[in-house]
């Protein structure tokens, strides 16, 4: 399955959203994107995960990329709207206590 | 009703030999994606040649092996590689590289077969060194930590790679009950929360309960039984009612008067 990702910029907040399974094949484009695209001068990125059934833990490594990226930025980080099947890797790696995360918008 | 994409692995007629000798002899099961699927059976009854073909480690006599739909022995090396690699394997003995930390042994799968940035690749190995509890022993070579943490350290490498489906070989053999059943845990929350297949061989049976959604009871290198444990439990065939009750075979006065025979005549 194919990786979409779509970045915008909103007052001051990047806002990257997903579209896709995020797994070894996706993942690296999804890293390029939140460690090298991001703009340096944004207060905030928000990674829109609603359209993401599935995460395996190289997303979940690529996420945690995006967060030291993000706060070597002094910007802040959240997750919005990740699926019940990506919260629950998130909460079996003890990692939903590490990411901001947000209902959708 | 059930499709053939509900089925990861279907295995079809499988003939196994080594030299003249008939090790599996028509095998044929399927294993639904998601499921734990446990195969049973005694010493010699032909689980482990089972596990090496189902994982591509042999290549059978004759009959099939179709993972998702596609047919696994037809298929050339490289082709085979590329299915591997959607598939985690726990060995009986860990099969750790004793020289490496626990850290590069869970990292050397995704260093090999991945394009992964090296940063990715270490925080993939701290989750799943973590997960099966062993945060905080990545810099440990395996000699320096017990049986369980090992089987565990094995577990993590076997997940290194997010497989679809994950083969144990004796998960809890040599391992008292306490840390065995702690293992079958671990077996079960990867299951549900990665909804990753498991084909667990064992003839433990008090794992049979904890993990088991189907139990395929080999005899002789044939099935003797599959179903839920509760079927089997219900089965009135005299050798899984002999497992299931932990009785001992009766001497078999025929085969014990060859024998002497053999040695007499």
């Amino acid at each position: 399955m194919e990786l979409e990702i779509e970045t915008q910029e909103r007052d001051g907040t990047c806002i990257v959203v997903v579209e896709g399974e995020v797994d070894l094949n996706t993942s690296p484009k999804l890293r390029t994107v939140l460690t090298k695209q991001i703009p340096r001068n944004v207060n905030a990125v928000e990674v829109d995960l609603k359209a993401v059934p599935y995460m395996d833990s190289s997303g979940v490594a690529t996420l945690i990329e995006g967060l030291r990226a993000a706060v070597s930025s002094d910007a802040e980080f959240a997750l919005i709207a990740p699926s019940s099947a990506v919260l629950k890797v998130l909460k079996l790696s003890r990692l939903d206590s590490v990411f901001t995360i947000r209902e959708a918008n | 009703m059930s499709t053939e994409t509900d089925h990861i692995l279907v295995v079809e007629d499988l003939v196994v030999h080594y030299g003249e000798r008939k090790v599996l002899n028509g095998i044929n099961l399927s294993i639904r994606r998601g499921e734990t699927f446990v195969i049973l059976g005694g010493s010699g009854g032909g689980k482990s040649t089972l596990l090496r073909n189902l994982v591509g480690l042999m290549r059978p006599t004759s009959g099939r092996i179709l993972f998702d739909g596609e047919d696994f022995t037809a298929m050339d090396d490289v082709e085979r590689i590329e299915i591997r690699k959607k598939m985690g394997m726990c060995f009986q003995g860990s099969a750790l590289f004793n020289s490496m930390s626990l850290e590069d042994n869970v990292a050397l799968p995704l260093r090999e077969h991945t394009q992964l940035e090296p940063s990715t690749i270490d925080i993939m190995t701290k989750i799943k060194l973590e997960l099966v509890g062993l945060g905080g022993y990545e810099e440990f070579l395996p000699s320096a930590i017990s049986g369980g943490m090992k089987k565990r350290a094995g577990l993590a490498r076997a997940m290194a790679m997010d497989p679809e489906i994950i083969f144990y070989d004796e998960p809890s053999a040599g391992l008292d009950p306490i840390v065995a059943a702690g293992i079958d845990m671990l077996i079960r929350r990867m299951q549900s929360t990665f909804n990753m297949t498991s084909v667990v061989v064992t003839h433990e049976m008090a794992s049979v309960d904890l993990i088991a959604d189907t139990v395929c009871m080999l005899k002789l290198g044939e099935v003797e039984a599959i179903g839920s444990p509760e079927e089997l439990r219900q089965c009135d065939k005299e050798f899984v009612r002999q497992f299931f009750e932990r009785r001992a075979e009766e001497d078999d006065n025929d085969d014990q008067q060859a024998f002497i025979e053999s040695l007499t005549e």
